[in-house]
C-alpha cells in the first residue's frame, strides 16, 4: 500500500471504530450528566432542607424562651394570666430584664390619678422603669388587674426622687390583646404598677398571609407594631394544654377548666417552607416542607403551681 | 493483510493493546463506582441524621409534656407508634416508650425512648421530684 507521507501515517478511524467510540462516549457522557444532575439536585434539596430546618430551629428557640419565661415574677390569677391564646395569636407577658438589682420584681406604688388617663406613681431608686409604648400591669386593692399601655411618661423633676412620675395610658380599649385594659371605676390609690414585656406571635399580614409576625412593640393606639419573624409558614396552629389533660385553641376566661392557673403547656404545629426555592420540582418533597410540632411547658407557671401545692393562683 | 505496525519514522502510531485498555477501563470503573458509592453513603448518612433529629424532637416534646404532669400520675407507657410530629398514629413509623422508675422517696426517673424507622434509638432521661399532689 503506497503512502504519500513516509514519516507520518495519517490514517483515519474506520467507521466501526468511530461508531464504537461514539456509542461509548455517548454512554459515558449520559451517565456523567445524569450523575451530575442528580448530585446537583440532591445538594440543592439538602440545602433547602437545611435552610428550612435552620429557620424552624430559630423560631423554636425564640418561642421556647418566651414560653418558658412566661409570667415569671408576676402574679397569675384565674382571670389574668401571663399567656393569652386566641385563635392563631399567642400573646405572652414577661417581666423585662433589668439592668439594676433592686429586688426580685419591680413594683412601684400608684399614688392616685392625675386625670382620667393618668396615673401618678412614686419613684423607686429614683426612677420608674416604664417607658412610652410599654405595657404595664396595674393591680388595684382587691386584686383587680388591668393591662395598661403607657402612651407618655413624664418626670417633672428627674433629680428629685420624691416627686411622683406621671404615666399617661390608653384608657379607650376594653381589652388589650384580650387582657382587661380599661380603668374605669377602679381606684388608683395604693395600687401597684409593674412594667411588663409583651410578645405577640401571629400569622398573616396584608403583604404575606404566610408570614409569622412577632410584635414586641405597641403603637400608642394599642395596635401591634409587628416584624416578620419567619416567612413561608404555611401552617401555624397553637393549642394550650391544661392540668386536667384538655387542650384548647383559645383560652377562655369563662370556662373554669381553661383558666390561666391551669395552663401547663403550649403545643405549636407549624410547617415552614424554605426561604429560597432552588427548583420548583423539589417543593413537594418531604425534606423541604417538613411539619414540626413543638411542645413547651410554661415552666415558670408550673414551678409556681408546684410551690403553691397545686394552687398557683390567688 | 498489511502490517499496521511500521517502524519507520520517529512517530510510531501504535494503538493501546487490549490488555492496557481493559486495565484502564477497570481502573476507571473502580474509580467511578467508588465515587458513586461515596455519594450514596453520604446521602444515606444525611437521611439517617434527618430521621434521628426527628426522633430527638419527638422525645424532647414528650419528655417536656411528661414534666408538666403531676408526679402522681406519671407511669411507664408501652410502645406507642407515633408519626413524625410525635402524635400517636397507628401507621406511625416511629416508636415511643416511656419508663418511669422510682429512684428514691423523693425522686422519679423518667426515660423516653424513641426508635426511628431506621432503628436508630434516641433516649432522653430526666428526674422529677415526687410530690404528693
Amino acid at each position: 500500500m503506497p503512502h504519500p507521507l513516509p514519516h507520518r501515517r495519517a490514517r483515519g478511524f474506520t467507521l466501526v471504530e468511530l461508531l464504537v467510540a461514539m456509542t461509548l462516549g455517548l454512554i459515558i457522557l449520559g451517565a456523567a450528566t445524569t450523575f451530575a444532575i442528580n448530585t446537583a439536585r440532591t445538594q440543592a434539596r439538602s440545602q433547602v432542607g437545611d435552610d428550612s430546618m435552620r429557620r424552624s430551629r430559630y423560631l423554636a428557640l425564640t418561642l421556647e424562651q418566651d414560653i418558658r419565661d412566661a409570667g415569671s415574677l408576676m402574679p397569675i390569677r384565674s382571670d389574668f394570666g401571663a399567656v393569652n391564646l386566641f385563635n392563631d395569636t399567642l400573646a405572652i407577658l414577661r417581666v423585662p430584664a433589668r439592668d439594676t438589682v433592686a429586688g426580685p420584681s419591680y413594683f412601684v406604688t400608684a399614688l392616685g390619678a392625675c386625670g382620667a388617663n393618668c396615673l401618678s406613681v412614686r419613684k423607686r431608686d429614683g426612677r420608674v422603669e416604664i417607658t412610652s409604648g410599654q405595657v404595664f400591669l396595674f393591680t388595684a386593692v382587691g386584686d383587680v388587674n388591668r393591662l395598661l399601655l403607657a402612651t407618655a411618661v413624664t418626670d417633672p423633676s428627674p433629680s428629685n426622687p420624691a416627686t411622683p412620675v406621671e404615666i399617661t395610658f390608653l384608657n379607650t380599649l376594653d381589652s388589650l390583646f384580650h387582657w382587661p385594659a380599661r380603668l374605669v371605676g377602679v381606684s388608683a390609690a395604693n395600687a401597684t404598677v409593674q412594667a411588663l414585656r409583651l410578645s405577640a406571635y401571629y400569622r398573616g399580614s396584608v403583604a404575606d398571609t404566610n408570614a409569622l409576625m412577632v410584635a414586641e412593640r405597641i403603637g400608642t393606639d394599642g395596635r401591634f407594631l409587628p416584624e416578620v419573624l419567619a416567612s413561608g409558614v404555611s401552617r401555624w396552629d397553637v393549642a394550650a394544654g391544661f392540668v386536667n389533660g384538655t387542650t384548647a385553641s383559645s383560652i377562655s376566661l369563662t370556662d373554669t377548666t381553661q383558666n390561666h392557673c391551669a395552663l401547663t403547656h403550649l403545643t405549636i404545629e407549624a410547617t415552614l417552607a424554605p426561604d429560597q426555592v432552588v427548583d420548583r420540582r423539589m417543593q413537594s418533597s418531604p425534606l423541604t416542607a417538613r411539619p414540626v410540632r413543638w411542645l413547651y411547658g410554661t415552666r415558670n407557671l408550673n414551678v409556681q403551681r408546684t410551690l403553691r401545692r397545686g394552687r398557683p393562683c390567688y | 493483510m498489511t502490517r499496521r505496525r511500521l517502524s519507520s519514522g520517529p512517530a510510531r502510531r501504535d494503538g493501546f493493546s487490549l490488555v492496557s485498555v481493559i486495565i484502564a477501563m477497570v481502573l476507571l470503573s473502580v474509580g467511578v463506582l467508588a465515587l458513586a458509592g461515596a455519594n450514596a453513603a453520604s446521602l444515606r448518612v444525611a437521611s439517617t441524621e434527618g430521621t434521628r433529629s426527628v426522633a430527638l424532637q419527638i422525645a424532647r416534646s414528650h419528655l417536656e409534656f411528661l414534666r408538666t404532669r403531676s408526679s402522681t400520675t406519671l407511669a411507664s407507657e408501652g410502645e406507642t407508634r407515633v408519626d413524625e410530629t410525635g402524635v400517636a398514629a397507628s401507621d406511625g413509623t416511629f416508636r415511643r416508650t416511656v419508663t418511669v422508675r422510682t429512684i428514691s422517696a423523693d425522686i422519679l426517673s423518667v426515660e423516653v425512648k424513641v426508635v426511628s424507622p431506621q432503628e436508630q434509638t434516641v433516649v432522653l432521661e430526666t428526674q422529677v421530684p415526687r410530690t404528693p399532689w
